[in-house]
């Protein structure tokens, strides 16, 4: 039988970029997912993601770097989405749906002129499942360096963020430009489910955004402390995804390993609904608006 | 464009048309834009499982969809709906992850699931999709009341005795079932843009259900019929053009109309109607331009049915007794047309090689002779391929119709839908292994 911790988990090169790496998508998504939970826009988050799949393959297709892709067409989209009116209540999950629908056509399209022109097919489920052991040595000082952007911006705006978030009509009475920090806020959404659709692919980068932010809302009441702990089970969730990743090369089918993104996922879900256990809390103080927040179902 | 293989295309893709648009029309209204995306998206997974098991993909599309609907409305009560929607989606595609990557089954497959393979779609296969397309549709007409009351005024609906939470389930799984019979053709992704993009446009249009539903199926048609028009001129994916003219018509509709909130009346009636002919005419002009800019162009039958041969194609499905099986890459199952004349087919046990001749509508074969390994497994893949291969007998005829780089085969009763493998194909024969 073989250990929890494989002999040589930690000396291979590979393993030990897609930990560090893993470790910064972990903490982003988590420090930006908990706005992402607050504001209700886990639409917006998932469509951001989707979008920069699209940037992604088109990447793939000009011989780029996937990070870069990713980034430019998610920092794009935030901002279309802006002007789209993501902060309205009413119509924004349509203009939402409507951007992201075009977004996923030239997705189609990009990966279809890539496989025309490389002949290889793994680039559709590379671009939207990720693989977190193939990511260069090259690409981490731009990965990590984006995530401390990102999450450095969103932990200086988080007490104007948070008030725009619970109560707009508050904050702009203070003097709070809601707008502005709005965009300012999609744009680190932006930055941070591209780091996650390099390290576990555009379409699942939602569960590292969503699930460890919603499952620390559930346990804690203070914003911080929700934020620091949705960094921590993401980063257990990732962490652990990675180990038993390398770890299920000795599973069914032998001598084929799972994707890490399953595992993550898995892992993400079973805190979610363990937080279930607990006796349900939310985030304080409440207002009259977070009910608003929800999609009009 | 319009053979008869196209034709079965054609209805396919019309069926999934109006379900998109009737179920599309309420998704928008009802704010569920989340769900339509994640019910096609999860479903997914569903067909990759399916091809795990060995059973039809259709059984796995409509549990994963109606379990995801399920499980959104169920969860929905207890948490925010937007972060349960978000948390299901995931939990589909992360399975949908595990099983593409445990089964092997290739990327091009996944692709396809993804993004649709409308060309292609066989006559058995039209029956379950208009037959599920009717049932989804029949859901929506029969409950359209319940479904506008919820939607529009939920607290008079509670007061009246029609349950919100139970018309949203119902809902879903209306959705879902629509689901599981639109996305092997259009694909997970599109249909989300088939449903959401038309009705967006409709609505931005009216204000009134009837009209606004009856123009969202019509923006819905037209926007498939010309998706397919130009997909099928150019090559390029059908998800490309849906998504796209989604999007156009949206913007179109809304450079019109704009916030349909004034209180009803004639005046907004009669701006209504210039609404509705200005985006129709729009629907027209778009519809001429498809016409005009890809009909135009004779057909050349010769050309096209010619334009298989000097290729080797790998067989990414094949359809019988009206069920259709995918063909994993792993199966290596191809046909090859020398530009020569000579004619080879690979099924997952042997070799076959001989010559072919064009003729009006396919091919005939000539000669044919075979390696002749046995196989005593039981692998239902292998035996379906191992059957359509052998269809390629001495002197058999096929059909073949080119769309793209996709070309479909018809021969003894088998549908092989063929991907150009972009290499010419390569003489003399790989020997078998």
């Amino acid at each position: 039988m073989h250990y929890l911790l494989e002999p040589g988990l930690l000396a291979s090169g590979p393993v030990r970029t897609a930990l560090l790496t893993g470790a910064v998508v972990a903490i982003a998504s988590g420090v930006i997912g908990v706005f992402a939970v607050t504001r209700g826009q886990s639409f917006a988050g998932h469509s951001l993601a989707d979008v920069a799949a699209a940037g992604g393959a088109g990447a793939f297709l000009a011989g780029l770097n996937q990070f870069w892709g990713f980034l430019a067409a998610g920092i794009a989209a935030a901002g279309l989405m802006e002007a789209a009116g993501v902060q309205r209540r009413r119509g924004r999950d349509v203009a939402t749906g409507v951007v992201l629908g075009a977004a996923l056509g030239a997705a189609a399209l990009f990966l279809y002129l890539g496989t025309l022109r490389t002949a290889t097919t793994g680039a559709a489920f590379t671009v939207l499942f990720g693989s977190i052991f193939v990511i260069g040595p090259g690409t981490v000082p731009a990965l990590v360096a984006s995530g401390a952007v990102a999450v450095i911006a969103v932990c200086l705006l988080a007490r104007v963020l948070l008030l725009a978030s619970l109560s707009p009509d508050l904050a702009r009475a203070r003097g709070v430009n809601v707008r502005l920090v709005g965009a300012l806020y999609l744009i680190a959404l932006a930055i941070s489910v591209s780091l996650a659709a390099v390290a576990i692919g555009a379409v699942l980068s939602t569960a590292l955004l969503i699930g460890p932010a919603a499952t620390a809302l559930r346990v804690t009441r203070t914003p911080v402390r929700a934020m620091a702990g949705a960094a921590a089970i993401g980063l257990a969730a990732t962490w652990l995804g990675i180990v038993l990743a390398y770890d299920s090369y000795y599973w069914p089918p032998r001598g084929h390993g799972w994707p890490v993104s399953f595992f993550v996922v898995a892992l993400v879900l079973a805190g979610y609904l363990l937080s279930y256990a607990r006796r349900p809390r939310r985030l304080a103080p409440r207002s009259p608006h977070e009910g608003a927040e929800c999609s009009p179902a | 464009m319009f053979s008869g293989l196209m034709m079965n295309t054609w209805i396919a893709a019309s069926v999934v048309a109006v379900v998109a648009g009737m179920t599309g029309f309420f998704a928008v209204l009802r704010g569920s834009t989340f769900a339509a995306h994640a019910i096609p998206n999860g479903a997914f997974a569903g067909a990759a499982g399916a091809g795990l098991l060995g059973i039809n993909v259709l059984w796995g599309l409509a549990v994963f969809a109606v379990g995801g609907a399920l499980g959104i409305g169920a969860l929905g009560r207890k948490a925010r709906h937007d972060v349960v929607t978000a948390l299901t989606l995931v939990l589909m595609l992360g399975l949908g992850a595990l099983f593409v990557s445990v089964s092997s089954q290739y990327a091009e497959e996944t692709y396809s699931l993804l993004f649709g393979e409308v060309f292609g779609v066989s006559k058995g296969e039209v029956l379950p999709i208009a037959v599920l397309g009717a049932a989804a549709a029949a859901a929506i007409g029969l409950a359209f009341r319940p479904l506008m009351l919820t939607s529009a005024l939920p607290e008079v609906a509670d007061a009246g005795g029609v349950s919100t939470r139970r018309t949203e389930v119902y809902f879903l799984v209306v959705m879902a079932l629509a689901t599981s019979m639109t996305v092997p053709v259009v694909g997970a992704l599109l249909m989300f843009s088939l449903m959401i993009g038309p009705a967006a446009a409709a609505r931005a249009v009216t204000a009134r259900p009837g009209v606004a539903m009856a123009l969202s199926v019509a923006i819905a048609l037209a926007t498939v019929w010309l998706s397919i028009a130009l997909s099928y001129r150019t090559n390029w994916p059908l998800g490309f053009f849906v998504g796209v003219a989604g999007a156009v018509f949206y913007l179109a509709a809304h450079v019109r109309g704009l916030s349909p909130a004034e209180p009803p009346g004639t005046v907004r009636r009669h701006r209504d109607m210039k609404r509705i002919a200005a985006v129709a005419l729009l629907v027209l002009a778009a519809a001429g331009c498809g016409g005009a800019g890809g009909g135009a162009p004779p057909e050349p039958a010769p050309t096209a049915q010619a334009g298989f041969a000097g290729y080797e194609w790998s067989v990414v499905a094949i359809g019988h007794d009206g069920k259709r099986t995918p063909i994993p890459a792993r199966y290596s199952v191809y046909l090859q047309f020398a530009p020569d004349g000579r004619f080879g087919a690979n099924d997952p046990v042997n070799y076959h090689f001989g010559s072919y001749r064009r003729t009006g509508d396919g091919f005939t074969i000539g000669d044919i002779a075979s390696s002749l390994v046995g196989y005593a497994g039981a692998d239902p893949v292998t035996l379906l391929a191992i059957g359509a291969i052998s269809a390629f007998g001495k002197g058999a005829h096929a059909t073949a119709t080119v769309a793209g780089d996709r070309l479909t085969v018809t021969a003894g009763g088998y549908t092989l839908t063929c991907r150009r493998d972009g290499a010419q194909a390569d003489f003399p024969p790989p020997t078998p292994t």
